[in-house]
């Protein structure tokens, strides 16, 4: 834990970890060795990153279901199927956050299909947007389907929250005992 | 399309691109209230899809900002245990454990 604790924003420790990992990728040892000190001190990657995916999830369920209570109620229990087809429940902090990103990311996905379906007419400069932002959605939800299956592949240690703390652990085989993605 | 004043007379111009060029037609006294009308119905009509087109681009931003959010979370958590545990990228390609780590 830091001597002195420095109020710092989440986006602010993001930012600062990621230049860290710039520095770590390039093969700076320091910057590694920084890095495994950083998430000793950070509050809660984990903590935070489910704060913005549920953030997330709300603000696309509502653009999908619009006022259709039931629609909601539909897509909710489809979002909660989905994560447990990717084991969420006994899912380590960091396969959590990469589960919240495969969902997110295929909620998004289908909201676009969806409503690009679902249009009538639609001007042409409007059907190229919509083309494009499904591509671009698309290549998301399956580099996140891609970095699931390559932290369980390496049974990567886990990112384990404590209250306020994120520290990193050593992790069993607990990553082959997890049902396959998109199962 | 505009009206414009010739000597004492206003006479009403259509404009379009003709060759890559803005061309003005000249439209008789006669009918040029009615082509007053139909342009200014385009120019709305034009304006309306305009309109709803920036609407749709913004919502779909919005929602593409939101899930970038999540997207950029995750990522910099999974580097971030990635480089802790001694894996590095190999080529910006895949994860790879160095030697003796």
């Amino acid at each position: 834990m830091a001597s002195d604790p420095k109020p710092r924003s989440p986006r602010d420790q993001a930012v600062a970890l990621n230049a860290l990992i710039e520095r770590a990728g390039n093969g700076d040892e320091g910057a590694a060795k920084q890095i495994r000190a950083t998430l000793t001190e950070l509050p809660g990657l984990a903590d935070i990153g489910g704060n913005v995916a549920d953030e997330a999830e709300k603000r696309l369920v509502a653009s999908y279901a619009g006022k259709c209570l039931g629609t909601r109620e539909f897509v909710t229990q489809k979002l909660k199927n989905l994560r447990a087809e990717l084991g969420g429940a006994t899912a380590l902090p960091l396969e959590k956050l990469l589960i919240d990103r495969v969902v997110a990311t295929w909620l998004h996905v289908s909201y676009l299909e969806f409503k690009y379906a679902a249009t009538t007419s639609m001007d042409v400069t409007l059907a190229v947007y919509y083309q494009r932002a499904i591509t671009a959605a698309n290549k998301r939800h399956l580099a996140a389907i891609k970095a699931l299956a390559e932290v369980r592949r390496l049974a990567l240690p886990a990112i384990q929250v404590g209250p306020n703390v994120l520290a990193i652990d050593a992790r069993g085989s607990h990553g082959s005992s997890l049902p396959a993605i998109g199962g | 399309m505009s009206w414009e004043t010739r000597g004492n007379r206003r006479v009403y111009y259509e404009a379009a691109w003709v060759n890559g060029r803005v061309v003005k037609r000249h439209v008789p006294a006669l009918m040029a209230p009615m082509v007053e009308q139909v342009a200014e119905m385009r120019r709305r009509e034009r304006e309306a899809s305009r309109q709803k087109i920036q609407a749709a681009r913004k919502e779909l931003a919005d929602l593409e900002a939101v899930v970038r959010a999540v997207v950029e979370v995750a990522d910099v958590a999974t580097r971030a245990a990635m480089l802790a545990a001694g894996y590095r990228k190999h080529n910006r390609g895949e994860w790879r454990k160095q030697r003796g780590k």
